[in-house]
């Protein structure tokens, strides 16, 4: 088998099981992670598998609520960047040029934003709810993908079979529907992975520095109460904070690793090289 | 100097490029090796440098003088390569490094293979320059600055530069304009004697070669068919036909084509293996494979050698008096256009396009439009096809005047023309099927579904293919039936103009007059007007009623076939009339 298409079936299966882990989990556990069942800092046990956290909360409970929240989050950064970079760069590159022109000094300039120091700015303005920081991510990270989906439609619109239908008194969204997109749609499969991984990363991160949701539980969040309610200066980083920080890491690879795979089918060149 | 005994070479994947091949070149001698697309003339250059994929096996031999040059390793080459051989790319735009001067180029070459120091070698690289006859200022220059003449003649000077026994250029002249072909012809003929140079020039251009090879080798298939004189009337079917699908400038020439396709070599049995397409194959042609056997000065591997049998293979149909005869005078032009002019404007320059173009094509008429790269020819398909608006005149296609419309009307206009586009890999999506491609037209135009699958098999039958082509693939045709896919999606929907922009260019020799004919059996039957782009002005003699000659967007020339053939206008008709019949060659073989 190729190491593409191996890669891109590890990643699947990873992906599959934390989607249902999210998805179905938290119906099976017997708390809703908020209860106190256990004495505070408690270690791992046979009932307790991460232990409990300062309040004797169960921490299991919360990594697997967490999941939704972190996974929620990417899947609807990636859903919201995919399409303005779609829209954004679809139209960009049908456009005339004067227009194309204005719409990629925009993005230029988001490109050029200082990521993360506006991420947090906007966080602690606007407040941490899951819409507003989805929207803020997103609005971050189209722009690297809208430029590549335009030159994916302009290099398409260069194609043979196009200008043939063009001269055959096709109309733009025929050539759009029928010649266009079939070329395009293909590299929206990696912007999307790409953006939900950002998401991911970044979303922790915004967590971590305290500016997330506390009534909505993430891994982030998790690793934030570790590091501020002294889990770090005693064992219990073991059990509270390396979970969901393992969690990220897998997500991020599980996302990588399907990445991999579909750039791998997308582009001829790369295969012939390996 | 250079023998090549039963040479065969296979290709890791198992193919046989080449089978059985013997040649000699002899100190400033010049083989042409002349074939068609895959008939293993390159994979012959890439043996004797070496270049051959990792993998392929060679058996017999390759020697130059005491050389042995076949079971090398890669890295057995220095020294020879280059250095005792010379090699001119296919392409010289990617042969040179864009970014470095051409004495740097020059000079590193000079000392990577005498091992010279940088003074001398400076020296030795202005009288490189000197010998292909460029001027000393253009060591200063970067190879973007040169044109694709100059560029070529820097290309040989480097080959030149390690002052080999023998050069091998592979298609040479390929990609230059007509004149400038000829030129670069002159220059090679030129080193020869001056140099004493063996040379191995391979090209798709038989006719061309002829005129300057003392000897011609042509290959089919993988083998070699014939080898004997350049000035020697051929004697192999092939060979002949070859010769004879170059269009003539004279229209009384019939115009070849070969029918049907080269076979695939995995398949083909113990007969000759051009027996297939060959009108004069006997039974023993299928069963037994032709040994190279002496004909007069030459080696010809055929059972039926003759350089005067007819040779009964399909011409291109000529345009026929009643063509003329039959448009009628009264009624309105399909395409009418006045003065219509196109000036490119960008934020450092104006480049005029087209200028002053008078033109009308009537229903039934082939009007040849004959330029060359730059001429403005494509910039009228465009305009005609209502793409382009030009900057000036009035165009009137099939009744509509195309610079008042925009929008739904300006593409319904498109509806009612044909246009047939050069590449025929390019212009059909690949995933779509024969059938589908046909009915695109149809689909965008709306014609209600009930209508297609007739629709389709006309315009199929009208392009020369057989039905059973409908459920493939463009990857599993050839390039002539490609292009015939195309021009059956031009037909489709029952167009008043069909315009092919080069058409032909990109298609091997022999499927060209074939081609030709199928437009004309369409102007003469169903009263198509054509209009026939193209840079070859033997294509536009044999197959157009009327040749409009663009030279940097301006019409220099109007007229029927015979009178630019016979009076050239003074300046560039001239020019082109003179460098095409230079480039036919010396002597039109009798084909009867």
């Amino acid at each position: 088998m190729r190491a593409g298409l191996l890669a891109g079936r590890i990643g699947a299966v990873l992906l599959t099981a934390l989607a249902v882990g999210a998805v179905a989990g938290p119906w099976l556990l017997s708390t809703d992670g908020r209860e106190r069942l256990a004495a505070p800092y408690a270690p791992p046990s046979a009932d307790r598998w991460l232990g409990a956290d300062d309040l004797g909360r169960d921490l299991f409970a919360q990594l697997v609520i967490g999941a939704r929240g972190s996974l929620g989050i990417a899947l609807l950064v990636a859903l919201a960047a995919t399409t303005i970079a779609a829209l954004v760069g679809g139209l960009a590159g049908l456009a005339p040029p004067w227009a194309a022109g204005i719409v990629m000094r925009v993005v230029d300039l988001v490109l050029a934003l200082p990521f993360l120091p506006l991420l947090i700015l906007a966080a602690a303005f606007l407040g941490p709810t899951l819409g507003v920081r989805a929207a803020v991510v997103a609005a971050l990270v189209w722009a690297g993908p809208a430029r590549l989906i335009r030159a994916g439609v302009l290099a398409a619109w260069s194609r043979g079979h196009l200008q043939a239908a063009r001269a055959m008194g096709a109309s733009a969204w025929y050539l759009l529907l029928r010649h266009a997109s079939p070329v395009v749609a293909p590299l929206l499969v990696p912007v999307f992975v790409r953006a939900a991984m950002t998401a991911i990363v970044l979303d922790a991160s915004l967590a971590f520095l305290g500016l997330g949701d506390p009534t909505s539980p993430s891994w982030g969040t998790m690793i934030h109460w570790a590091s501020v309610r002294g889990a770090m200066l005693t064992d219990a980083w073991l059990w509270w904070a390396l979970p969901p920080g393992l969690a990220i890491v897998l997500t991020v690879t599980a996302l990588a690793l399907v990445g991999v795979a579909t750039e791998d089918r997308l582009n001829p060149t790369l295969r012939q090289a390996r | 100097m250079l023998t090549i005994t039963d040479l065969t070479i296979t290709y890791p994947n198992g193919h046989q490029a080449t089978r059985d091949v013997n040649l000699t070149i002899a100190p400033g001698e010049i083989l042409a090796l002349a074939g068609e697309t895959g008939s293993g003339k390159s994979t012959i250059a890439k043996a004797l440098l070496g270049l051959l994929p990792p993998g392929s096996t060679a058996t017999g031999l390759a020697r130059l003088d005491e050389l042995d040059l076949t079971g090398r390793s890669p890295r057995d080459w220095e020294g020879i390569r280059g250095s005792r051989i010379g090699v001119v790319p296919q392409g010289a735009m990617t042969g040179l490094n864009p970014v470095r001067r051409i004495s740097d180029q020059l000079i590193e070459s000079v000392r990577v293979h005498t091992h010279a120091a940088r003074r001398p070698a400076a020296a030795r690289a202005l009288d490189l320059l000197r010998q292909v006859r460029l001027p000393a200022n253009t060591a200063d220059v970067f190879p973007h600055q040169l044109s694709g003449g100059q560029r070529q003649r820097v290309a040989i000077a480097l080959a030149l530069a390690g002052d080999p026994q023998l050069l091998v250029a592979d298609e040479p002249t390929t990609g230059l304009d007509l004149v400038t072909q000829n030129h670069i012809l002159d220059l090679l003929a030129e080193l020869r004697t001056s140099q004493q140079v063996g040379m191995l020039l391979i090209s798709h251009d038989l006719p061309a070669l002829r005129g300057i090879a003392d000897r011609v080798a042509v290959m089919y298939s993988g083998t070699l068919v014939e080898s004997g004189p350049a000035a020697e009337p051929a004697h192999h079917p092939y060979t002949r036909a070859l010769l004879a699908a170059m269009p003539s400038l004279r229209p009384d020439v019939p115009w070849v084509s070969i029918p049907g396709a080269v076979p695939d070599r995995s398949t083909s049995g113990g007969g000759c293996a051009f027996a297939d397409r060959c009108p004069w194959a006997a039974e023993s042609c299928h069963l037994q494979r032709p040994l190279p056997v002496p004909v007069k000065s030459a080696v010809v591997a055929c059972h039926h050698p003759s350089d005067d049998r007819q040779l009964a293979f399909p011409t291109a149909a000529t345009p026929g008096r009643q063509a003329v005869d039959k448009i009628d005078a009264e009624a309105r032009p399909v395409v009418r256009l006045g003065g219509v002019g196109h000036v490119y404007r960008s934020r450092h320059r104006r480049t005029t396009a087209l200028a002053g173009l008078d033109l009308q094509v009537h229903a039934g008429q082939i009007v040849g439009v004959v330029g060359e790269s730059g001429s403005g020819k494509s910039t009228l398909g465009q305009i005609l096809l209502g793409l382009l608006r030009p900057t000036t005149g009035r165009v009137e296609v099939a009744g509509a005047d195309l610079t008042r419309l925009r929008g739904r009307q300006l593409r319904g206009v498109r509806h009612r023309l044909g246009f047939v586009a050069q590449d025929p890999y390019g212009a059909l999506h690949p995933a779509m099927t024969v059938a589908d491609l046909v009915a695109e037209p149809l689909r965008i135009a709306g014609t209600p579904r009930h209508l297609h699958p007739a629709r389709i098999s006309r315009a199929l039958d009208r392009a020369g293919l057989p039905t059973d082509l409908t459920g493939k693939r463009p990857d599993q045709l050839s390039g002539g039936q490609r292009q015939r896919v195309a021009i059956a999606r031009a037909l489709a929907g029952e167009p008043v103009l069909l315009i092919a922009d080069e058409a032909t260019s990109m298609l091997d020799v022999s499927t060209r007059a074939g081609i030709a004919t199928t437009l004309r059996h369409l102007a003469d039957g169903i009263g198509l007007a054509v209009l026939f782009i193209t840079h070859d002005l033997g294509e536009a003699v044999q197959n157009c009623d009327q040749i409009v000659v663009l030279h940097e967007g301006v019409p220099v020339q109007q007229g029927s076939p015979g009178e630019v053939i016979a009076r050239p206008n003074p300046g560039y008709p001239a020019d082109l009339v003179a460098a095409a019949r230079r480039h036919a060659g010396p002597s039109a073989v009798p084909s009867g």
